[in-house]
Parts: structure tokens; sequence; C-alpha cells
């Protein structure tokens, strides 16, 4: 009788999906600490502007310019190896 | 390219676009946003990249601890227990000024006896150095006029402060007696010819041989109740450093 078909993830997704969380936690860690904690705990702990203003104890505007930049630097990191990302993040050519 | 984006006029800032991306503006430039992103290709790109950056940073698989760390209210109203000390941690420290205290007492005691038997043996290298003939010739200034009175053709013998010596042959009697107590008056005024002497044998009775047992006691004390106090903190530091 055969085996059932394993129904987790492929080995080549998975192999796929750390060397991209590598990437991304490698990016994070280039950032400057106030970027890197304000996008933290605003994408990764799910907090809003003033409550991220209010751990960090600093004001709405600068919250919102560390997130802009580190986001965008980001962004700018992870588009160097365009092929690493999902297809659903891919910039269309 | 970056640059390009952030020309006021033009297209919207980056920083505009992330916050309209988290939902942090109002609702005018919220409309305003999005109303120039239904006309312009390059921000809707540009909202684009960084929604997926922040898409791909809020995928990241999240460490959790083993257990939640918070405290409950049964332990938020609970007062944090005072620190306690142990009574026996301040013993080391008396048993240690118990011991030098009697350190203290038994090192007085021998200075004590070295600076008498100082004075005595000083005085008697004094008394000895005088020849016999110096000590004809000066029999008025070393022994005083009422020895010589009472005995003049006897030899001044050497007085020392710290002993009593007959003035000549007990066959004498009493007054000889009393010329040795004029002339132990004439060196030491004041002060009772028995006094030295006496002075001199409490020095072998202050021995400290008591003080022996006590020092003992105090220095077991003190390295027993050391061991008890840090025997138990070596071994937590020793735990956790495992």
């Amino acid at each position: 009788m055969p085996e059932p078909p394993d129904a987790g993830p492929m080995p080549e997704s998975t192999t796929l999906q750390v060397e991209l969380q590598g990437r991304i936690e490698a990016a994070l860690s280039v950032l400057p600490a106030e970027q890197r904690l304000a996008i933290v705990l605003c994408d990764i702990q799910g907090l809003d502007y003033v409550e991220v203003a209010a751990v960090m104890k600093t004001s709405l505007g600068t919250v919102k310019s560390r997130i802009a930049r580190g986001r965008a630097r980001l962004r700018d990191i992870l588009l160097r190896e365009p092929e690493l990302l999902p297809g659903r993040f891919r910039p269309k050519v | 390219m970056t640059m390009l984006f952030r020309r006021r006029g033009v297209h919207i800032e980056e920083e505009q676009l992330s916050a309209f991306l988290d939902g942090a503006l109002d609702a005018g430039p919220t409309n305003e946003i999005a109303e120039h992103l239904r006309s312009c290709e390059a921000c809707a790109s540009i909202l684009e990249a960084l929604g997926a950056a922040k898409a791909l940073v809020a995928e990241l698989p999240q460490v959790r601890p083993a257990r939640s760390f918070v405290l409950g209210p049964e332990f938020a109203r609970r007062e944090a227990p005072a620190p306690t000390r142990s009574p026996f941690v301040f013993a080391p420290a008396a048993a240690l000024t118990l011991f030098l205290a009697l350190i203290a007492v038994d090192l007085r005691g021998v200075a004590t006896d070295e600076f008498t038997a100082g004075l005595e043996v000083g005085d008697d290298a004094k008394t000895m150095a005088s020849s016999p003939a110096q000590r004809s010739a000066q029999p008025p200034a070393a022994v005083g006029g009422a020895a010589q009175e009472m005995s003049p053709p006897v030899p001044a013998p050497s007085v020392a402060v710290g002993e009593v010596r007959p003035f000549s042959a007990p066959a004498e009697g009493a007054v000889e007696r009393q010329s040795a107590d004029a002339a132990n008056d004439a060196i030491a005024p004041g002060v009772p010819p028995s006094t030295p002497a006496v002075a001199g044998e409490g020095t072998s009775s202050d021995d400290p041989a008591w003080l022996r047992p006590l020092q003992a006691g105090a220095l077991g004390a003190f390295v027993v109740s050391l061991i008890a106090v840090a025997w138990p903190r070596l071994r937590r530091r020793g735990e956790s450093k495992r």
C-alpha cells in the first residue's frame, strides 16, 4: 500500500523560506537602531504610530519618519536580490 | 529615483506613503493620496514596494518564550517581600573583632612587661656602671643626707627603683631599716618601698594564659561562621553559573 503524500511544504520551498528570512533579518540588522525598533514595533508587534511614539518616548512625526526611512531602506536591500522574493513581491518588469 | 518621489507637488513623499500604508493619516490626506494613486503609476509602485517590505517583515517567524512571564493579578497585589538578611551575616565580623580585641589586649600586656623590664634593666645597668670609687665620691648625692648621718662608714649600696635592698646588715636593727626607707624616699619620694617589688612580681602573675582559650575560641568562631555564611552563597553562585 503506497504511503499518503506529505501535505507539508516541499523541501525546496522550506529552504527558500529560511533563506529569505535570513536575508530579511540581515537587512533589519543593518538598519540604525531607532529605525529597526520602530519597524519591529510597528510591523512585527503591530503597534500603531501613537503607541510606538509612547514606547520610544518620541514624537509622532519622528516615528513616521523613522518607519518610512527604515522601510525604504529594507526595500532597497531586499530588491538587490529579487529572485529570493516570493513571486507576489517581485517587481514587475 | 527616491529623490524624485520626495519632491513636493509632483509626487507624494515616501513618508506620507508609508504612513498611508499604515493607516496613520487623517481622513483628508488619506483621500488625497488615494486620489493621487489612481492616476500616478510611479507612486503606486512605490507604495507597492513599501507594502512588500512591510509584509515580508511581518511574516518573519516570531520567537516565542517557553512560557509567559507576565505576572497575574495575584502576584501584582502581593507586595514584594523585603529582602531578608540572616542575622548570622554579621557573625564573622563580630568574631573577628573579638579575636583582634583579645590579640590587642595580649600585645598590650607584652608591651607593658617589656617597658617595665626595660626600666629595671636600665637602672641596674646605670648603677653597675658606676665604680666603687665613684660611689664613695658621691655618696651624699646618690643616697641622701639621712643615710650618711646614720651610717657613715658603710659604703653606700646601689639602690635601684625596682628593688629594695637592705641598707646594712639585718643585725643592725630598726635604725638601719629606717635609714633604708629614708634612702629610698630620697631616690623615689612618695613611692612606698615595697611597691616596685610587688609590681615586678605582678608581671609574672599577669601572664595572659587565660587569653589563649578566648583567642582560640574567637578565631574558631570566626572561621566557622565565615564558612557557614559563605558556603551557601558559593553554592548558589556555582548553581547559577551552571
